[in-house]
C-alpha cells in the first residue's frame, strides 16, 4: 500500500520552474530518500506535501486523504533550518507545538513527559532553549517532529549539525519510529546517508524527477558490470591496462582490465559473457582466486553521473 | 479558530509574564509624569530671582523713610525692588558687581494720562513673562495713584470690583461644559499616548514576526497553521498585552480620580467652592492661601468631571484597538519581508513608510489643539492613517458621540484595519517563507499581485 501519492505536482514562482510535474509514489513504512543537488526544488517539494505553500498543479494523497488541512497533522516536518523559541522553555515549547498538531492539552503533556523521559532529558522542562548547546536543541527539535505520531516524518537533512553519538540516537529512533509504523522521508544531498538509511530513492534535478526507485534496483541499473579478484600468487600474462580496447577484441578474453594492483585485480564484463566466464579464464589459467566481487556504482557516482557534477544554484 | 486561540495564548502569555511587562506597566505613568514634572520644572525655572535697583525721580513708586528711600513696588513672587538715590550711570557701571539684575529708571512724570517711558537697564533681556509681571506692577501703582487723585473713597472701589468667568459650552446633546485649559491637556495626553501605544506595540509584533522568521521555527509552524492564522495570532496576542496594560492604567486612574473627589469633597464642600468662584474672589482678596488652592482644585474637577468619562474610556479603548489593528498589520508585513540583519539601512528603509503617517498624525495633534473642530481636525479624524490619534483628542475636547464625524471615523477605521490585515496577510504568507534575502518594495507589491 501506498502512504503519499504525488500526482504531476508543478510549483512555478514568477518565471522560476521550481518543481516542474513530479509524480512520486512512497510505500507504507518506507525509508524514503528525497535527494538533489542545492536547489533542486526539494524544499519546494517538501513545503507542498507539508501544505506550507500550495502547488500550481497536481494532486497530494497521503493514506487516502487529499483535504491539505487534513494532510496537516499527519505530518512531521523537520526542516532544515531549524528553530525553536530561544527565550521559551522546553517543556512549554513542546507543549505548544504538540497542541498545534491537533492533541489535546492532556495528551500533549503524556507525550512531552515520555519523550523527554526517552531521551533522558526530564530535567529540561524548565531550562529555556537558549540555555542548551545545539545537539540538545537538536534533540528537542526531533521530540516536536514525531511528538503526535505522525503518519509521514519528513526530515530536512536531518544529520547536519550533530556529533556521531546524537546522529546515532536520531538514527536508531528513525528505526524504531518505522518500526512503529511510521513513513519516513528523508531529504539530502550527504549520499553515504542515503545508502546506509533508504530503502528507495527518488533523484530531483532542476524541479525535474530524473530517477526513482530502490536503492538496490538502481544500483543494478546502472552498474557498469565491474568486478575485482582478490589472488595470491601470479596472474597469467594480460594485456597492459592502456592496451586494453584493442587486444582484448583479437584475444577472446571476456573481460577488459579496469585497475591492476598487487594482489587484486578490476575488470569489466564484456557484452555476451557471464561473470563465471572471467572465474572460468582465471581457474583455467591456474590463479588462486581469493574472492570475487560485483562492484555496484555508489549512490553519490550515479547522482554526480546523472546531474553531471553541477549544482542547481 | 482552536489554533489562532493557541498562538494568541503563547503570544499574550510570554509577554505578560515577563518582568519587564510588569516594569513598564507601573513605570510609565510615572515616566510621564516625569516628563511633564520636568517640562513645568524647567519652566518655573526660567524664571529665577531677581532683585532689582529702582531709581524713581517721579515720586509715584517710592517714599521716603528717614534719610533713605523704600519702594513701595511689593517684593513679590521672583522680584524684589531697592530703592536708591544713587547716581544713575554709576549704577549702570556697577549693579552687576554688586549682585543685582539691573536697574529701573522712572523719570519725573508730569501727566499721569500719558506717562514717559519706563527704562530697564541691564545686560540681560528680561524675558516675556518677567517683563509683563513688572509692567503690571508698575501700572498699578500709577492706577492707583490715579483713583486717589479721583477722590474715589474705599467703599466705592470695592463696589467697583467686578470679575467675570467665562464658561465654554461646546453645545453637544447633553450640554456638557468643558473647560478648554484642561480638556486640551487631557487630550494632549491621549493622542500622545495613541502614538506611543501603536509605534511601540507595532514595533512589538514587527519584531515577533521576524523572531520568528530569523529563528526559522516559522517553517515548523506553518505545517501545522496557516500563515494568516500565525499572523493573527501574534497580532490580537499583543494587542491584548497593550489592553491588559490600558485596562491597569484606566482602572488606576479611575480609582485615583474617584478618591480625589471624595477627598476634596471632605475636606470643603463643591457647592461653597463654586460659589466662591462664582461670586468674584472675596477670599482670593483676602489673601487665604488655603483657600485658593482648594478653589483651582474645585475649579479642575468641576472641569474634569464635565468630560464624558464612560465616551472617552470608550473612545480610548476602541480607538487602540483599530488603529493598532490597521498598523500592527502593516508592521507584521513588514517584518515579514526583512532580513536577518534588522538593523540594516534596507530594513530600516522597509520601516519608514509605516512610520511615516503615525509621526505626522501626531504633528497633527498637535496642529488641532489650537482649533479643534476645524477641517484639518475633522478630515484627519476621518482617516484611518490618523483617526486613531486625533479622534480620541477631539473626543476629550467634548466631541459628542452623536455626530457624523464619529459615526464616519469609526466605520472609516473598522474598513481601514480589514483592509490593510487583508493586504499585509498577502505580503507575510511569502515574505516569511523567504530566507537569506532582501526584499523591495517592487518585490512585494508582486507578491500582491500574485496571489
Amino acid at each position: 500500500m501506498n502512504l503519499l501519492e504525488i500526482q504531476g505536482v508543478t510549483k512555478t514562482f514568477d518565471k522560476n520552474v521550481a518543481v516542474n510535474n513530479v509524480s512520486l509514489v512512497i510505500p507504507d513504512r518506507c525509508i524514503f530518500g528525497l535527494l538533489g543537488p542545492n536547489g533542486a526544488g526539494k524544499t519546494t517539494l517538501i513545503r507542498m506535501i507539508t501544505n506550507i505553500i500550495a502547488p500550481d498543479a497536481g494532486n497530494i494523497t497521503l493514506a487516502g486523504e487529499t483535504r491539505p488541512q487534513e494532510r496537516m497533522y499527519k505530518i512531521g516536518y523537520m526542516p532544515e533550518e531549524r528553530g525553536l523559541y530561544k527565550k521559551m522553555k522546553v517543556g512549554e515549547q513542546l507543549m505548544y507545538l504538540a497542541q498545534l498538531k491537533n492533541l489535546s492539552k492532556s495528551v500533549a503533556k503524556e507525550k512531552v513527559d515520555f519523550w523527554l523521559k526517552r531521551f533522558e532529558i526530564e530535567s529540561w522542562w524548565n531550562k529555556k532553549v537558549e540555555e542548551l548547546s545545539k545537539g540538545m536543541q537538536q534533540k528537542i527539535q526531533f521530540i516536536s517532529t514525531v511528538i503526535h505520531e505522525p503518519s509521514l516524518i519528513i526530515l530536512d537533512e536531518p544529520f547536519s549539525g550533530l556529533d556521531p553519538v546524537n546522529s546515532n540516537l536520531i538514527r536508531n529512533e528513525i528505526y524504531e519510529l518505522r518500526e512503529r509504523g511510521a513513513t519516513i522521508i528523508f531529504s539530502t544531498h550527504r549520499m553515504e546517508q542515503v545508502e546506509q538509511v533508504c530503502e528507495e530513492i527518488a533523484l530531483i534535478h532542476k524541479g525535474n524527477k530524473i530517477l526513482e526507485g530502490s536503492v538496490d534496483e538502481i544500483k543494478n541499473r546502472f552498474k557498469e558490470n565491474i568486478f575485482r579478484i582478490e589472488f595470491s600468487g601470479e596472474l597469467p600474462e594480460l594485456p597492459e591496462v592502456s592496451e586494453v580496447s584493442e587486444v582484448s577484441e583479437v584475444s577472446e578474453m571476456p573481460f577488459r582490465t579496469y585497475d591492476r594492483k598487487e594482489s587484486e585485480i578490476t575488470l569489466q564484463l564484456l557484452d555476451q559473457h557471464s561473470p563465471n566466464d572471467i572465474l572460468r579464464f582465471f581457474v583455467e589459467k591456474g590463479t588462486e582466486i581469493r574472492s570475487f566481487n560485483e562492484i555496484l556504482p555508489s549512490i553519490n557516482e550515479i547522482f554526480i553521473n546523472q546531474v553531471g557534477g553541477q549544482s542547481d544554484e | 479558530m482552536s489554533k489562532v486561540w493557541l498562538i494568541i495564548k503563547r503570544e499574550y502569555l510570554s509577554r505578560v509574564r515577563k518582568k519587564s511587562f510588569l516594569v513598564t506597566t507601573l513605570l510609565a505613568p510615572l515616566g510621564l509624569v516625569l516628563l511633564m514634572a520636568t517640562q513645568i520644572f524647567f519652566m518655573t525655572r526660567s524664571a529665577e530671582e531677581k532683585t532689582i535697583l529702582l531709581k524713581d525721580e517721579s515720586g509715584y513708586f517710592t517714599e521716603t523713610r528717614g534719610a533713605g528711600v523704600q519702594a513701595k513696588l511689593k517684593d513679590e513672587g521672583t522680584m524684589k525692588f531697592k530703592a536708591t538715590k544713587e547716581d544713575l550711570e554709576v549704577m549702570q557701571e556697577n549693579y552687576a558687581e554688586r549682585g543685582y539684575s539691573g536697574v529701573l529708571y522712572v523719570p519725573p512724570i508730569k501727566n499721569l494720562k500719558n506717562p514717559p517711558d519706563i527704562t530697564f537697564y541691564s545686560d540681560k533681556l528680561l524675558g516675556l513673562g518677567s517683563r509683563m509681571e513688572l509692567e503690571d506692577k508698575l501700572a498699578l501703582v500709577l492706577k492707583n495713584e490715579k483713583i486717589k487723585q479721583a477722590g474715589l473713597d474705599q467703599q466705592t472701589l470695592e463696589d467697583l470690583k467686578t470679575t467675570v468667568s467665562i464658561r465654554e459650552n461646546t453645545g453637544g446633546e447633553e450640554g456638557k461644559e468643558s473647560s478648554s485649559m484642561i480638556a486640551a491637556g487631557i487630550s494632549y495626553i491621549i493622542g500622545f499616548i495613541m502614538y506611543l501605544s501603536i509605534i511601540i506595540y507595532g514595533t512589538m509584533v514587527m519584531r515577533g514576526v521576524m523572531e520568528e522568521k530569523t529563528n526559522r521555527i516559522v517553517e515548523v509552524i506553518l505545517s501545522s497553521v496557516k500563515p494568516f492564522q500565525l499572523m493573527l495570532g501574534k497580532i490580537i496576542g499583543i494587542g491584548g498585552v497593550g489592553l491588559t496594560q490600558f485596562l491597569i492604567w484606566i482602572i488606576t486612574v479611575g480609582i485615583l480620580y474617584i478618591g480625589m473627589m471624595f477627598f476634596v469633597g471632605l475636606t470643603v464642600d463643591p457647592d461653597t467652592l463654586n460659589n466662591a468662584v462664582n461670586s468674584g474672589g472675596g477670599m482670593a482678596a483676602s489673601g487665604i492661601d488655603s483657600g485658593e488652592m482648594q478653589m483651582k482644585m474645585a475649579e479642575m474637577l468641576n472641569s474634569l468631571s464635565s468630560i464624558n468619562w464612560p465616551f472617552l474610556a470608550f473612545a480610548f479603548v476602541f480607538y487602540y484597538l483599530g488603529g493598532y489593528l490597521f498598523y500592527s498589520a502593516l508592521f507584521a508585513a513588514i517584518g515579514s519581508a526583512m532580513g536577518d540583519d534588522s538593523s540594516s539601512s534596507e530594513s530600516q528603509a522597509l520601516v519608514m513608510p509605516v512610520t511615516i503617517p503615525i509621526i505626522i498624525s501626531f504633528f497633527i495633534l498637535i496642529a488641532i489643539m489650537e482649533n479643534p473642530n476645524g477641517s484639518l481636525a475633522f478630515w484627519s479624524s476621518i482617516c484611518p492613517f490618523s483617526s486613531s490619534i486625533i479622534m480620541p483628542a477631539r473626543i476629550a475636547y467634548g466631541l459628542s458621540p452623536f455626530t457624523i464625524d464619529f459615526f464616519l471615523s469609526v466605520a472609516f477605521l473598522i474598513g481601514g484595519f480589514i483592509f490593510t490585515t487583508w493586504f499585509a496577510s498577502k505580503i507575510y504568507r511569502t515574505g516569511i517563507l523567504m530566507i537569506g534575502k532582501k526584499v523591495s518594495f517592487r518585490e512585494m507589491a508582486k507578491w500582491i499581485r500574485q496571489s
